[in-house]
């Protein structure tokens, strides 16, 4: 198991019991609960236990049913993994390699999935947890609103300050989690070192949303929570900390590169995919600053140049 | 000189960002931002619209003589043809041949 770091116990929420198991779990992402159905009581465990700050008992929009086996080792597994692609055929899918595979029913809204153990336990750390929320939270979007989704996942690290929520946007390595351990209690909240949810900008009336997600980077995520967006910095890794605003058009492309894609059960051609990213990054950059933050991992100069945004509206930009 | 009608390729994706248009092709990954003039080009490439035609509506547009635009339009659709998010069609789009 990959040790995680001592800042990640800043995170956790109070323990919830867990000696009452059940054989499902509801797990809510954003507006979405999805209701997980495994025939393996130890994982279902250790699921209840990373997820307990999204656990809610609600009508599930999405069913996801796992048989889990053990019939490879975890290193073999992983060998797998790295050249392993995925094949569909109708409403059936399977890895190459039979690490999975599975089928799903529309009408029902059931996603059955038979895999390896190692795959869906939290303890493996090249486990496939994350890809399972992000595809059951697109599989039941676009099963209750079809291809309009109101919120989408984010390569993000979030930080809420002063009661809104500051957006630190990039690819795997960028230093999202490096910011996220320099942010103390003092300086902030950390919701999530990896991926976020981002509303729609107006969705009932209110500016862009963020909410957390039970998604794992290498801190766990914290509260199951709301807060409206401050801004969207773009991370750029430099030996000096600046930030300067991003011409719509470069932020508008930047910013859609870190938008998680709508795989779902059923997908969706890649252009209709593409489609919903552009339409997504575009209202996104037509409501909020998106600056490009170059940042050389000193906290201290970190947090003053964030500051010195907090003055800026951004109204000169957005217009 | 043969009569060219160039549209945009089906595949492509595109959105006006202020001023600019972004194109992005199919694999998501090449993409291609365009400024005002080259914007307002590309959005009458529909297929329907001969390449005079789409240089007399520039030189109507913007400040610029009928020879120049010609030339801009003429560069803009080589360039956007070799990065193959324009198709030169011989004839209209609803009655196209490729």
């Amino acid at each position: 198991m990959e040790k995680r770091p001592k800042e990640m116990k800043a995170l956790l929420p109070k323990r919830v019991n867990t000696t009452e198991l059940e054989s499902t779990l509801g797990l809510q992402i954003g507006s979405i609960c999805c209701e997980l159905r495994c025939n393996d009581p130890e994982i279902l465990r250790k699921l209840q236990d990373v997820y307990r700050n999204y656990l809610v008992d609600a009508e599930p929009d999405v069913f996801v049913e796992l048989e889990l086996t053990s019939r490879l080792s975890t290193s073999k597994i992983s060998s797998i993994l790295t050249r392993s692609r995925y094949i569909r055929h109708g409403n059936r899918f399977r890895s190459s390699g039979r690490l999975l595979q599975g089928q799903y029913d529309l009408d029902s809204r059931t996603v059955k999935i038979t895999g390896e153990k190692a795959l869906i336990d939290p303890d493996n750390s090249t486990n496939l947890l994350n890809q399972l929320i992000s595809v059951s939270y697109y599989s039941a979007c676009k099963m209750k609103y079809g291809t309009n989704p109101p919120a989408m996942l984010v390569h993000a690290c979030g930080i809420l300050r002063n009661g809104k929520i500051l957006i630190f946007a990039g690819p795997s390595n960028i230093g999202k989690t490096t910011i996220a351990r320099l942010c103390s209690d003092r300086q902030g909240e950390v919701f999530n070192d990896e991926i976020l949810l981002m509303s729609r900008p107006g969705v009932n009336g209110k500016g862009v949303i963020i909410q957390n997600t039970p998604i794992i980077g290498d801190l766990l995520p914290g509260r199951n929570t709301t807060a409206p967006l401050r801004c969207i910095f773009l991370l750029k890794q430099n030996n000096r900390t600046a930030w300067r605003y991003l011409d719509k058009a470069e932020a508008y492309l930047r910013f859609m590169r870190q938008i998680i894609g709508p795989s779902c059960v059923g997908n969706y051609d890649k252009k209709t995919a593409y489609s919903i990213m552009a339409d997504f990054s575009s209202e996104v950059v037509k409501s909020i600053p998106i600056y490009e933050l170059e940042f050389n991992r000193d906290s201290d100069t970190l947090w003053r140049v964030t500051d010195e945004l907090e003055g800026i509206t951004g109204a000169e930009y957005l217009n | 000189m043969k009569t060219i009608y160039p549209v945009q390729k089906d595949e492509v994706i595109w959105r006006r960002i202020g001023d600019a248009i972004v194109v992005i092709k199919e694999d998501g990954l090449s993409s291609h931002t365009l400024n005002k003039t080259a914007s307002f080009i590309w959005e009458l490439c529909d297929g329907n619209l001969e390449i005079n035609e789409i240089a007399k509506r520039l030189n109507e547009r913007f400040d610029v003589s009928l020879e120049d635009a010609q030339a801009d339009v003429h560069n803009l659709i080589e360039e956007l043809t070799t990065a193959d998010i324009i198709k030169k069609s011989k004839g209209k789009k609803d009655k196209i041949r490729y």
